[in-house]
């Protein structure tokens, strides 16, 4: 099944958001956030767009790192085949805190269920061989 | 919508197969879809309804027509997958607003 990105951006279905405050300023919020020990025990990050990651049982690679604002990777279990978005964004409150947002989305739906192929194509422009589906259907 | 009805709707074969060809084929009316399979149009229009109650299917007209396309969103289990990656986030950003406070006493 060969689809275009317009077709592709159908599959983008779940998505998952939580929001904490934590009571320091984004830049040192950001240190504990890309320490990453809370993400799931045992951390491995190389911190750089594309840089590989590795959290507990979870593989991945980095997408964005804007220090103190965002940090976005994919990542997933080794027994999953689809590897899912993770957006971590970091805002000032007023009270000069941090607002941590967290956004995961799954951008495929396993239409193998049912025994159709998955789109072969990247999401919304990630078609680099590193892109998303390179590690989702490695 | 649950899943239920969505395993429902595909336990039938019929509908098992005008759901793939809408997938692997892209958007197509009834009549065009009762052309290439066995069924009347009759069945295809009757089956396509059940797709689209289980929101499996969606459907947009086009003066005459009417153009089916699948929505396989449903497929993967929505309830479940958000129940668990909501309950994960929980408990890690648990572990970071605790560490936190630990280095950061209030």
């Amino acid at each position: 099944m060969e689809l275009g990105k317009a077709d592709t951006e159908k599959f983008v279905v779940h998505e998952v958001e939580r929001e904490i405050e934590l009571p320091a300023p984004p830049e040192e919020a950001w240190e504990s956030v890309v320490d990453a020990e809370w993400l799931g025990g045992d951390a491995e990050i190389d911190l750089v767009p594309g840089g590989d990651l590795r959290i507990g049982e979870r593989e991945g690679w980095v997408e964005e790192v804007e220090p103190g604002e965002r940090f976005s990777f994919w990542w997933r279990l080794p027994d999953e085949q689809v590897a899912t978005r993770v957006e971590i964004s970091l805002t000032e409150t007023e009270e000069g805190g941090t607002l941590i947002r967290v956004v995961e989305t799954s951008p495929l739906a396993t239409l193998d269920l049912i025994g159709i192929p998955l789109p072969s194509r990247g999401i919304g422009g990630g078609t680099s061989a590193h892109g998303p589906l390179a590690l989702a259907y490695a | 919508m649950s899943t239920d009805q969505v395993f429902s709707a595909l336990s039938d074969p019929t509908r098992r197969q005008l759901f793939t060809r809408l997938a692997d084929g892209g958007p197509a009316t009834a009549t065009e879809l009762a052309a290439e399979l066995p069924v009347s149009r009759q069945a295809v229009v009757k089956h396509l309804d059940a797709l689209r109650a289980a929101e499996l299917v969606s459907s947009s007209r086009e003066g005459r027509e009417v153009h089916y396309t699948v929505t396989p969103a449903p497929l993967a289990d929505a309830v479940g997958w958000i129940a668990d990656v909501g309950a994960q986030w929980d408990t890690r950003l648990a572990t970071l607003q605790s560490q936190f406070s630990a280095r950061q006493p209030k």
